[in-house]
């Protein structure tokens, strides 16, 4: 073969290869997509779930979504988007102003990144319907209101439990714990630096989400606050410095992985995991995880506990998450029917039973609910659910506080002043007070 | 004597390295992809798997929608990179080899159009693809892509044809050519190991390109690849080893494309065709 017709060929066997591996199914791909979509009807909806870490669950909500378009005629255009992927998705729909789906999955702290420009209707009315109906968890039905006002019909919630490694306890002769301070001791007690072994898997590497709201609700729960109900600043005070200075202290005595510093929000549970730490505080994803054959003796080692309490309160970080409908959306009464189909008290419970313990239901009513309140690690769920107050910026009450302290969030400033004092860049009042800088910052911007 | 062998080794030291740098990358996503997920997590990460599987590689083939993906990312990146090549060879040869007024601008145009951020572009693109009723459609992102891959493959190309003798061209008009012919049956030929391996680079553009693709495409049935393995990670307990596997599949094509173009990723087809 000549150089010349083996450089032409070289050239087109992109094409080719195209050709033979689209096959067939070309048209398909090229066609305008309308695939997740219900039968036709007069109505039309479009709803975007934010997918979970169940296939069984999506399938199940695509499945409900369908029927509903069936049942009532209506046409439902429904997509699950990745979880990773929804803000992206839904910012650029919102900024074009086209595209905009009528119904969406939504949380707190993403209503409030959009204030004052909120995409959401209040749908107070809605929610009381329901609660009416099926009454909801208090701290549910209160800690949704934004500003006195529901924007998302609170659906489910997450939690952030304390897994703890009973064997390492019950080695010392140690009890379970039930506040800060017998975490911190017990995870002085059991830590092993020399064996790479170590008491509290808690991080405050720069991306750690996770752990930035464990450390959150550990100062809360020793009385200090970023914001206090009015709005003022008070990360400076004395009760969030002696947090950031005891993280520090663990840190430096061992009782914390020296790449704790480094960690994303996978950082804890990949420690525990690989049996480097005693007692993480997670999503009951960890427990699914360790629900694995290969895992076993780690999991029969393992108890699920609600995270422990303060010297000064309790107060544990409300995960709820619901459904929004848009200002855009044209048809709202078939968008608040869609909702209300999707908590039908049957269908709901089933749901949430394929997703159970990672998300928990929020009404009342589910502490008869066996899955509930049968299974420990549910059971444990269900009681963090019930009680989380706590939300971003907490105790502050104002709308506007509340977007500082949610836009405020995303910068992870937990993360960055414990890991600045743990690593010794910087002191406890150095660090806060930078802190102050940055919220004042976020209160310029909210005005 | 003792100095060149010494040399060699030297050479053969530093190439090693330089391969260990650029495959070890390569090797852990392989070896990841054969792991489970309890020996992802293990405290010393293994150098290889102690139980091989591909499971994560059944995870993927099966019962997700990777492969639709690839088939559509294959459609969308071969179609703009050879789209590219069709549009901004035509514009690299004028750049390369015309005098007219407003050269320089244009082709400064074409390097600042290249620069612009994917950033600032997605939101105004998805208005325009939106307005078109192109949105959740190949077709969206194929009118997109090009906006990065055109000024970056006229770009690469400028340079490449002005290395080409004008003397050919020169012997090519005595000969009768007109400058179109020109165009294509002289310097295209000469050009084609630099078309080619940019066609690749631009191919490989699209083939990992993420925020274009995340913003306009939201159906399943209509996403490409990175679409696809992002939609697998869940919270804080992403699956590595269905991730690494997925990175595996999705560069063979690459990979095959790039084998088979090899051979004509050699320079020198001018050498000796000019006497200066």
């Amino acid at each position: 073969m000549s150089r010349k017709t083996r450089q032409m060929a070289a050239l087109f066997t992109a094409a080719a290869t195209l050709a033979a591996t689209a096959g067939t199914s070309w048209g398909a791909a090229l066609e305008t997509t309308e695939a997740a979509k219900t039968a036709s009807g007069d109505k039309e909806v479009t709803v975007w779930v934010e997918k979970v870490f169940s296939d069984d669950a999506n399938a199940l909500m695509e499945e409900r979504l369908k029927a509903y378009g069936e049942e009532k005629g209506v046409t439902v255009n429904y997509e699950m988007v990745a979880a990773s992927d929804f803000i992206t998705m839904l910012n650029a729909a919102i900024e074009a102003g086209t595209n905009v789906p009528d119904v969406v999955s939504m949380d707190t702290t993403k209503v409030l990144n959009y204030y004052p420009n909120i995409p959401a209707m209040d749908v107070s009315e809605l929610v009381n319907e329901i609660n009416t109906e099926r009454p909801y968890f208090e701290a549910s039905y209160e800690g949704t209101k934004i500003g006195g006002v529901h924007y998302y019909v609170p659906y489910y919630s997450s939690s952030c439990m304390m897994f703890v490694r009973k064997d390492k306890l019950e080695e010392k002769g140690l009890e379970l714990p039930t506040t800060w301070d017998e975490v911190f001791e017990v995870a002085q007690a059991v830590s092993n630096p020399d064996e790479d072994f170590y008491g509290l898997g808690m991080g405050c590497g720069e991306i750690d989400d996770d752990d930035e709201n464990t450390l959150r609700q550990m100062t809360w729960n020793e009385g200090g606050y970023l914001l206090d109900a009015e709005g003022t600043i008070t990360c400076d005070s004395e009760a969030v410095v002696n947090s950031v200075n005891k993280y520090a202290e663990l840190y430096k005595a061992g009782a914390i992985p020296a790449d704790a510093t480094t960690w994303d929000a996978g950082g804890n549970n990949g420690s525990y995991l690989a049996e480097r730490t005693a007692i993480v505080f997670n999503a009951p994803t960890l427990y699914n995880a360790l629900q694995a054959d290969e895992y076993k003796e780690l999991f029969e080692n393992t108890v699920v506990l609600a995270p422990p309490a303060g010297s000064d309160n309790s107060v544990f970080m409300n995960f709820n998450r619901g459904f929004s409908i848009m200002n855009t959306c044209e048809d709202v009464e078939t968008a608040s029917d869609v909702i209300k189909y999707l908590c039908d008290k049957e269908w709901y419970d089933s749901y949430l039973e394929t997703i159970a313990p990672v998300f928990a239901p929020l009404f009342q009513d589910s502490m008869e609910n066996p899955t509930w309140t049968e299974d420990a690690v549910n059971s444990e769920v269900l009681k963090y659910v019930q009680n989380a107050s706590g939300y971003y910026g907490y105790p502050v009450e104002t709308i506007e506080g509340r977007a500082v302290a949610a836009k405020h969030y995303f910068t992870m400033p937990m993360d960055k002043a414990f890991n600045q004092v743990a690593t010794e860049v910087t002191s406890a009042e150095s660090a806060l007070e930078n802190m102050k800088y940055d919220l004042e910052d976020f209160m310029d911007q909210i005005g | 004597m003792k100095g060149k062998v010494r040399r060699k080794i030297l050479h053969r030291i530093f190439i090693a390295i330089c391969l260990f740098i650029a495959l070890a990358p390569i090797y852990w996503m392989l070896n990841t992809s054969l792991k489970s997920e309890a020996e992802i997590y293990l405290k010393v990460p293994t150098m290889w798997p102690k139980a091989p599987t591909l499971e994560a590689y059944r995870y993927l083939l099966t019962e997700t929608n990777f492969l639709n993906g690839i088939k559509n990312s294959l459609i969308v990146a071969g179609f703009v990179s050879l789209f590219s090549i069709f549009v901004a060879y035509p514009a690299a040869y004028v750049l390369a080899r015309m005098t007219f007024k407003g050269k320089r601008f244009f082709s400064k145009t074409v390097l600042f159009t290249y620069l612009l951020p994917t950033s600032v572009l997605y939101i105004p693109l998805y208005i325009f693809v939106a307005k078109l009723g192109l949105t959740n459609t190949i077709w969206g992102i194929m009118l997109i892509y090009p906006t990065f891959t055109l000024p970056y493959v006229a770009w690469i190309l400028i340079p490449h044809i002005a290395s080409i003798s004008t003397a050919l061209e020169e012997a090519a008009y005595i000969d009768g050519c007109s400058k179109f012919q020109t165009m294509y049956r002289i310097i295209f030929p000469l050009a084609l190991p630099g078309i080619i391996s940019t066609t690749i680079f631009a191919f490989a553009m699209c083939w990992g390109e993420y925020l274009y693709a995340l913003v306009n495409l939201v159906s399943k049935e209509v996403q490409t690849f990175p679409l696809i393995l992002s939609g697998l990670i869940f919270g804080d307990m992403p699956p590595w080893n269905q991730l690494m596997a997925g990175a595996i599949l999705a560069s063979v094509p690459i990979l095959v494309i790039y084998l088979l173009a090899s051979s004509s990723l050699v320079g020198g087809a001018t050498a000796g065709g000019v006497k200066e």
